[in-house]
């Protein structure tokens, strides 16, 4: 079979050729993988040949000055500068199966003049909205995170300040996306809130205390070889 | 078999290869989005406070309503004063504390000193004077009267409540509480009722003379004599308020 | 004691501890610390009065009139059953004027073998007894000729007495410990418009009793 010396050495040039061709390939791609790429102002995303998530922000975030203790009943209800609305897009040129992501929360220094206040006086709560279809305009928002405390987010074992927000029994189905269809893009919106919350003593703060805490929202996802 | 060997090693390194990659094609899909926007809460404050004004009455006198409310130097204010930095529902309670509890043996005590008591907003918009509990500007109560009235707020108080209400913002509330001696139980108690006991068998209307001859022929009453003594006495109280926050739901 | 005691002794108390450490727990759960204040006055409000009492001095419990014949006003001022009374007022501070009233209830336990006379057939008189230097014991009305009827409206037997001169019904105290002492002359008559003539003095005994009564309101120096 292998008689031709010259030939022997062509096929093992050709199949050294194709080893490497693979090996760039695969180089390319998790190149790939790890560029960042931006659809839009607020957002950042990363993607890979045909597959990309992206963090959409609204500039509306939530700024609360004078924020007092407050039951969950009133916090779920705050609006305006208490809300931050932002979403998670993925797009798949091919059809990848389940991207599934995580959202989490990171907690930010307080600016130089203010006490960050504790992990477990501080309430956030998610909602996922969702365009009414009876209703033009209208947006329904469903809880996907009940109110929970930082501290139970962000906790003593988490790294960077950062904690996984752990979706309410029956919701965690925002979390994956399917991508069954080819060159499909499926967005979710989600509606953050925080507040103080009402079990907190502020019976000692006044003029001069000042305390403040800050949090950003971070997405992480992957994807779930198709079956 | 050097070439079968180079054969079967570049065979497995494609297999392998492309193993690697179609498992990379998926497995390297990972994504670590970081947001880029600061939510931020910052905290405001609650103070309350309560400016008092006290008073001293020395031998003063049993009198009746509409005298103890004209009546000087026997009123006592406090001015609740509430200053807020964000939005707090604050539910108090305001009561009389330590109620004559230094002398409590004497005979001026909760059962014979009346009050009148009124609250008016004075901040942030004059309002009109309220009379509480059940006093007018005529008629006051008796102490004893609200001492089982507990607070609906603070449960600590646990008799003589004044008022119970809620707060929220910048406000600011004058309670007033004017005190007497009322001369209503003396009133009632008649002379010749069976509960006033005999003073003196065989008594003159003159002291000095201690025989009925002496005292007859002196013009003076000899007889049996019946007294009514409303003793005297000192009746003190303090002023307690109890706040904390109205939690709401709905 | 055995060892198997002792592993139920060990047993015991690790199943208190977690008792207690439950407990604990539970508590910290429980108390719910919210924005609480509280104030308490540094100062107390304080309020006082010295003793005041009042007092009634009478000369026999009741005064009764007994077969007595109708007399007109003017005899009856002087020659009525009397009854003689004094009210005293004691004040430990100086609470100022003392005011009083007197009223007189009618006795409804007469002695045996009497008939109780109308209250319209019978009338007082009462007079303040005022010791004067010059004259001796004066007498000044204070209650004109009155019949008792009008005095005794209420069902219960006592009425108010009206005074034509009202400055008797309020001792003045403007110093401390004093005593202040008003004599009163109660007189008590047959009303001369009372019709007599069936009155036979072996048949019919009529009697009429009252009883005399202070009660004390204190005013404050206006």
């Amino acid at each position: 079979m292998f008689e031709e010396e010259p030939k022997e050495n062509h096929r093992a040039s050709f199949t050294i050729l194709g080893i490497f061709v693979l090996l760039l390939t695969v180089v390319g791609v998790a190149i790939a993988a790890y560029t960042w790429t931006y659809t839009s102002n607020n957002a950042n995303s990363i993607s890979t040949g045909n597959i990309s998530m992206s963090l959409l922000e609204s500039t509306d975030t939530i700024s609360i000055e004078n924020a007092l203790p407050m039951s969950d009943d009133k916090g779920k209800q705050l609006k305006n500068n208490g809300t931050f609305d932002f979403a998670v897009t993925t797009e798949a040129s091919g059809q990848p199966g389940d991207i599934n992501y995580k959202l989490s929360i990171t907690e930010d220094n307080a600016d130089s003049d203010y006490t960050l206040l504790n992990k477990e006086q501080v309430k956030v709560y998610l909602t996922v909205l969702t365009n009414n279809e009876d209703a033009e305009n209208e947006v329904l928002e469903t809880q996907v995170v009940k109110p929970t405390k930082v501290s139970d987010i962000i906790t003593e074992n988490s790294d960077n300040e950062t904690g996984v927000l752990t979706f309410d029994e029956g919701q965690t189905q925002h979390l994956t996306h399917h991508h069954n269809k080819i060159g499909e893009t499926i967005t979710t919106k989600y509606r953050l809130r925080m507040w103080i919350s009402d079990d907190v003593d502020a019976s000692n703060w006044n003029e001069s205390t000042k305390y403040q805490y800050k949090l950003k929202i971070n997405a992480s996802g992957s994807i779930d070889p198709i079956q | 078999m050097d070439n079968k060997k180079v054969l079967a090693i570049s065979i497995t390194a494609v297999v392998v290869l492309v193993l690697a990659l179609a498992a990379t094609s998926y497995a390297m899909f990972s994504a670590n989005l970081t947001g880029s926007k600061e939510n931020e809460l910052t905290t405001g404050y609650v103070t309350l406070n309560c400016t008092e004004k006290t008073f001293e009455l020395e031998n003063t006198s049993p009198m009746n309503d509409t005298e103890g409310i004209a009546l000087e130097n026997n009123a006592a204010e406090c001015t609740l004063t509430s200053e807020m930095k964000g939005t707090m529902t604050i539910g108090y309670d305001i009561a009389l504390d330590g109620v004559d509890t230094k002398t409590p043996e004497d005979g001026i005590t909760e059962d014979n000193v009346k009050i009148q008591v009124s609250k008016t907003i004075t901040e942030p918009e004059q309002g009109q004077l309220e009379y509480l509990l059940k006093t007018n500007n005529t008629e006051g109560i008796y102490v004893s009267t609200i001492k089982e009235s507990k607070g609906q707020y603070d449960r600590s108080i646990d008799g003589y409540k004044l008022d119970s209400d809620t707060i929220t913002g910048n406000k600011k509330i004058v309670y007033k509480i004017v005190a007497w001696v009322s001369n209503e139980q003396a009133e009632n108690t008649r002379i010749n009722d069976s509960n006033i006991v005999l003073d003196e068998n065989g008594k003159c209307s003159n002291s000095s003379y201690t025989d009925k001859d002496t005292c007859e022929n002196a013009s003076e009453i000899w007889g049996d004599s019946k007294k009514s003594t409303q003793e005297g006495g000192t009746f003190s109280f303090k002023l307690k308020i109890g706040a904390t926050q109205v939690l709401e739901n709905n | 004691m055995s060892d198997g005691n002792k592993e139920k002794k060990s047993g015991k108390l690790t199943f208190i501890i977690l008792g207690i450490v439950i407990l604990i727990l539970a508590m910290g759960g429980v108390a719910l610390a919210t924005y609480t204040w509280n104030y308490t006055s540094k100062n107390p409000n304080n309020i006082s009065t010295g003793s005041i009492s009042l007092s009634l001095l009478e000369s026999t419990d009741t005064i009764s009139i007994e077969n007595a014949l109708p007399m007109s006003d003017d005899k009856g001022k002087v020659s009525g059953e009397k009854f003689d009374f004094a009210v005293t007022t004691e004040a430990s501070g100086n609470p100022g004027d003392i005011k009083y009233k007197l009223s007189i209830t009618e006795v409804d336990e007469l002695d045996e073998g009497y008939t109780k006379l109308d209250k319209s057939n019978v009338k007082i008189y009462l007079t303040v007894l005022e010791d004067d230097q010059e004259n001796g014991t004066t007498e000044t009305e204070v209650v004109a000729p009155t019949k008792v009827d009008s005095i005794i409206t209420e069902e219960n037997g006592e009425g108010t007495l009206t005074f034509t001169k009202e400055e008797y019904l309020k001792h003045t105290h403007n110093e401390v410990n004093k005593e202040i002492t008003t004599k009163y002359r109660l007189r008590m008559w047959i009303a001369d418009d009372t019709d007599a003539s069936n009155w036979d003095d072996s048949n019919q005994k009529n009697q009429y009793k009252l009883k005399i009564g202070a009660s004390g309101t204190i005013a404050p120096i206006s």
